[in-house]
């Protein structure tokens, strides 16, 4: 990821998450898990648009997606950010202890 | 050969023990979980993480204001945590937060079959398992604070958990 792209979903997660998400490094596993976190909520249309299907089991989001829509998904949902919170708290709140786990290197 | 025989013996002894050998973690004045050796203990910016070869635990205090970041729960986190489990209780909240409660029910896997609660002298135990994804969620209802205990791995992990918090 370059340096728009950490920053983008810095402010994502930090407005999902709270300024704990701010000490999370922004790396390959973080942003799988904000991939998997938006695919698994179902209810932003908007956001769902960005989500490629069908994508291998197993493979890694950040490697799959091409540059380019990796950009423009990570833009979207930084600027969509307050808009889309509400329809993905509920996977958030089950999914935190992934990025807490992620954000440990475990 | 005896001496073989006896460094066999007891290296079986310290692989046994040291296996078995519980810690506990003080959850509070009244409560603590008791837990076999990890591999490896983190302390997050406000949680702990027990981390085994193939699965953990974490627990973190659960803080009204950040459960989400748009609605401030402070003074009803335990009716909407209740809520979460039972529909009776989730009749009693405003309409909107008690869909809000509906859908973290469902993204938890809530049923009457992957529930479980129980007290613990004035402590209220709320439990659920997602096979699913096999993750659990372990929440703790105290007089002062409410805990949250996340579990990533198989049932029986899930359930060793659940039944090692206990009273101190």
């Amino acid at each position: 990821m370059d340096m728009h792209e950490r920053q983008d979903l810095n402010d994502f997660l930090v407005t999902l998450y709270g300024s704990r998400a701010s000490k999370w490094p922004m790396n390959e596993q973080i942003f799988n898990l904000t991939y998997r976190l938006v695919a698994e909520s179902g209810l932003c249309s908007g956001m769902m648009d960005f989500v490629p299907r069908p994508m291998p089991p197993g493979a890694s989001p950040m490697r799959y997606l091409a540059k380019e829509l990796r950009g423009i998904f990570l833009r979207t949902i930084r600027q969509n950010k307050r808009q889309y919170i509400s329809c993905i708290k509920a996977v958030a709140l089950k999914m935190k202890n992934d990025f807490d786990l992620a954000a440990q290197g475990y | 050969m005896e001496n073989i025989f006896k460094f066999i013996t007891i290296s079986l002894l310290l692989i046994i023990t040291s296996n078995s050998f519980a810690d506990s973690l003080i959850l509070s004045a009244k409560l603590k979980i008791e837990y076999q050796t990890p591999q490896s203990i983190a302390h997050g910016t406000d949680n702990l993480i027990v981390k085994y070869k193939d699965w953990s635990f974490m627990h973190v205090l659960v803080d009204p204001k950040e459960l989400y970041q748009q609605i401030d729960l402070t003074g009803l986190e335990k009716d909407y945590i209740r809520a979460i489990f039972d529909v009776q209780a989730r009749s009693k909240l405003p309409k909107w937060l008690a869909i809000t409660a509906e859908e973290q029910a469902d993204v938890f896997g809530v049923t009457p079959q992957s529930t479980h609660g129980f007290m613990l002298d004035k402590a209220e135990v709320l439990a659920v398992y997602d096979a699913k994804d096999k993750k659990g969620q372990i929440f703790i209802l105290e007089e002062l604070a409410v805990h949250q205990i996340y579990i990533n791995g198989e049932i029986q992990h899930y359930h060793k958990v659940t039944h090692s918090i206990k009273e101190r």
